[in-house]
């Protein structure tokens, strides 16, 4: 039995900033994830952009809500230690509707995100690769780029220094109210909380069904990505948008912090992706719309495809609508761009429970976070497992340290496997590795979540 | 920093045929041979199956004796053998970086031979809609986790590709006790030997798919299954053909493709994957030449032996200052 102040189900980007800003005051507070790491839903398969908020109205909310993300992420990224990168956004128009949209775009954000309209020449001469359909193109300098998982690290272990504690494999199964305190079965600890924040992405709609709330009227879209190698061209600068449709921001073509070039996503219902044949055309589609804007990209550089998924509702969000109940809060309905507005949800969370409860700001560590990279500076290298992305043993060792217990954790925490050869040299290296350290029978090693079990034994 | 007249990358068949034919031609040079495994060898160690050997050393042998044998034919040698040794990146001043437990150090050379071998097409660069889930390995990487480590992948496997490496997998599923219930093939005849498709496939009734292509792999945590499609002359998917078969891993044997990311880093000229090299093996840096699989994908391992050695000789004459 544990007893926390506040329980946050979740550690995608939401439930990480969240449990990050309450640590920093006197309660207690605790992290429940289902699965076996951070960001292991739709903050994984993020694309990392930073918007600018210039897709958004501008009084919205959810405008001011970018920006002030976008601050937030730029003051912390050096005293956490996570890479943030400032980015241009360019977004396209390919005919007169689109180039009216754009001048829509620029003349709302005119004050605020300093935009430049584009013509003809100026995009031949800066984006040569790109296709003569390209009528115009609107560019903004305040957008910015992360990586998602390495921040939800950042923010989780500097949480822990501060008293968090985290429970992953944790998957909640049951929560009943006595008095004023929630008592929460999981399927390995039994929980006590005053207050319950739901941060749960997909999975909030089966979480409320414990908490007696009703249930949301979410449709689930599938994004798909392409991975290139980092040597594929042509190499982007800027954040390139599509021209924008009505139901989403459009693709983007990027070129990751690691120097990967990322495109995608496309925007589909998950229900019609139980026919095979929509399934694998759509990545087709994906593609040639890619090829559309940029002609020369070859489809051999493609290293690695993945699907991502987001949630529409019907409402538009807003933050007065989170608390739902004196002691629960949901956050739901974020649709887009939830890395982005994350730390104004945060803040605006702490600032509910503030009005509840009072909250007392104690003294916090702030820059006790150490990249893995810098943490394994000085320390003995050791033979190299992954020759693509030039991971080291002390590398690994330091993951596994860090709680890595399976083969996903493991790439992405120090991107063993991220390369060319997507792990066909590196992996069974990993797995005599994990197999080693942590003393796993070879049945007992997962390549993610429980249930992914990589071998069935030892062959006799 | 040593300093050696040829710098070898890679202790596989390529690399020892290279180190043995230049210290039969040029006798007096020195030579180094830096091999990331603690044994020379490099695929062939996981090659447990017979078969290599019959042209260049007139005998059956297995994948592991080949490597003993073309090794101990240089073991006596003036050679430099540097083993757990990576080489981390190839320098414009004729050094290359290495690394190994002791730490980070660096060789230099005048003439830099590519023995890097090949290395799988990774499924995921097909764009193949699939939750990715476990049980998907590389043909290749299953060999080295099957005899190497005897770790058991699952029970019932789907192999895609019937090329060597697919078909002799296939052989060795069987033979550890694992069901093989399907071997996809794109083209509509298996790719590999006609030895191989007889005794991987027909003796062991396992069926064969020509004309196939994997168009989704299901299952979330694990594998359950696989769909597959019937394709037209253009390789694209017949939907209405499709089908669902049962398991819980699958093998992919897609291809192979030279590893060169070393010579990529350091600015060699490539096109479709492979380095743009002369027939002297010289590629687009004067002093960076390349042989076996890094060059081109040899069918078999003598190959690789004989080609090493004719492109040593044209290595040896080379003048690295034109």
């Amino acid at each position: 039995m544990k007893n926390f102040d506040v329980v946050i189900i979740g550690a995608g980007i939401i439930g990480t900033t969240i449990a990050w800003h309450l640590c920093r005051n006197n309660l207690k507070i605790g992290l429940l994830e289902k699965s076996s790491d951070v960001a292991n839903g739709a903050t994984r398969a993020n694309s990392g952009i930073l918007h600018s908020g210039i897709h958004e109205e501008q009084n919205s909310e959810m405008f001011s809500m970018c920006r002030y993300g976008l601050k937030w992420y730029k003051n912390w990224a050096n005293k956490l230690d996570f890479p943030f990168a400032e980015k241009s956004t360019v977004v396209l128009a390919n005919n007169s509707d689109s180039l009216a949209k754009l001048r829509q775009m620029a003349d709302g954000h005119r004050t605020t995100l300093a935009p430049t309209n584009h013509s003809g020449p100026t995009i031949r001469n800066r984006w040569p690769f790109l296709t003569q359909k390209i009528v115009g193109a609107l560019e903004t300098k305040m957008s910015a780029q992360i990586l998602p998982y390495e921040t939800c690290r950042a923010l989780l272990e500097n949480s822990i220094d501060n008293g968090l504690a985290f429970h992953p494999n944790c998957e909640v199964s049951s929560a009943t109210l006595n008095g004023e305190t929630w008592r929460i079965e999981t399927n390995n600890i039994e929980i006590r909380a005053k207050y319950v924040i739901l941060a749960a992405g997909h999975g909030n709609n089966q979480v409320s069904a414990y908490f007696d709330l009703p249930s949301l009227a979410q449709k689930r879209i599938s994004g798909a990505y392409f991975m290139l190698g980092k040597t594929a061209q042509p190499q982007i600068e800027e954040f390139i948008f599509s021209p924008p449709t009505a139901h989403s921001k459009g693709i983007v073509l990027q070129k990751t912090i690691h120097g990967n070039l990322m495109i995608g996503p496309d925007s589909i219902p998950v229900e019609e992706l139980e026919d095979e044949q929509k399934n694998w055309e759509r990545l087709c589609l994906l593609w040639n719309s890619c090829a559309e804007m940029i002609p020369t990209f070859d489809r051999k550089d493609i290293i690695r495809t993945f699907t991502g998924e987001r949630i529409n509702v019907q409402n538009e969000f807003q933050l007065e609508n989170l608390l739902v109940d004196k002691s629960l809060i949901r956050i739901d309905g974020i649709k887009s761009p939830g890395l982005t507005v994350a730390p104004a949800i945060a803040t605006k969370v702490e600032k509910m429970l503030s009005e509840i409860i009072p909250l007392v700001k104690k003294i916090a560590t702030i820059d006790s976070r150490k990249s893995l990279e810098k943490a394994v500076k000085g320390k003995k290298p050791g033979e190299i497992l992954c020759r693509c992305e030039k991971v080291f043993y002390h590398q690994i060792s330091e993951a596994i340290a860090r709680g890595a217990n399976n083969i996903e954790s493991l790439r992405w925490q120090t991107r063993a496997g991220m390369g060319g050869c997507q792990g066909s040299f590196c992996r069974p290296q990993l797995i005599a590795t994990l197999k080693n350290e942590l003393k796993l029978r070879t049945n007992e090693i997962c390549l993610k979540n429980k249930g992914s079990e990589m071998f069935l034994g030892d062959l006799k | 920093m040593k300093n050696f007249d040829f710098m070898i990358i890679g202790a596989g068949a390529a690399g020892i045929a290279a180190a043995k034919q230049i210290a039969n031609k040029l006798p007096q040079a020195s030579c180094a041979v830096v091999e990331r495994d603690s044994r020379p060898g490099g695929i062939l160690l996981q090659c447990i199956h017979p078969g290599f050997g019959v042209q260049y050393f007139k005998e059956e042998l297995t994948g592991p004796e080949y490597a003993e044998k073309a090794f101990s034919e240089i073991e006596n040698l003036k050679i430099e053998l540097f083993f757990n040794t990576t080489v981390t990146a190839i320098n414009k001043d004729r050094t290359i970086d290495c690394s190994n437990q002791i730490g980070f150090f660096q060789l230099s050379f005048s003439k830099l031979i590519l023995a890097t071998g090949s290395r799988e097409v990774p499924l995921s660069s097909l764009a193949i809609p699939s939750m990715r889930p476990s049980g998907v390995f590389g043909a290749g990487e299953a060999q080295l986790l099957i005899n190497r480590y005897a770790f058991k992948p699952g029970s019932v496997g789907v192999i895609i590709g019937a090329g060597d490496i697919g078909l002799i997998m296939a052989r060795r599923l069987v033979y550890e006790g694992m069901k093989v219930s399907s071997v996809i093939e794109i083209q509509n005849e298996p790719g590999g030997v006609r030895r191989n498709v007889q005794t991987c496939i027909y003796d062991l009734n396992i069926s064969l798919r020509t004309n196939s292509t994997l168009v989704q792999i299901h299952g979330k945590e694990r594998v359950t299954g696989v769909t597959v499609a019937k394709v037209d002359q253009k390789f694209s998917p017949d939907f209405s053909a499709q089908e669902y078969i049962p398991c819980d891993f699958v093998l992919s044997a897609i291809g192979l493709m030279p590893e060169i990311a070393l010579a990529k880093d350091a600015g060699a000229d490539f096109s479709n994957g492979h380095l743009s090299i002369a027939p002297t093996g010289r590629s687009s840096i004067p002093w960076l030449f390349a042989c076996g699989n890094a060059a081109k994908i040899f069918p078999i391992v003598d190959e690789v032996s004989y080609s090493t050695e004719k492109t040593i000789d044209c290595v040896a004459k080379a003048d690295c200052n034109e």
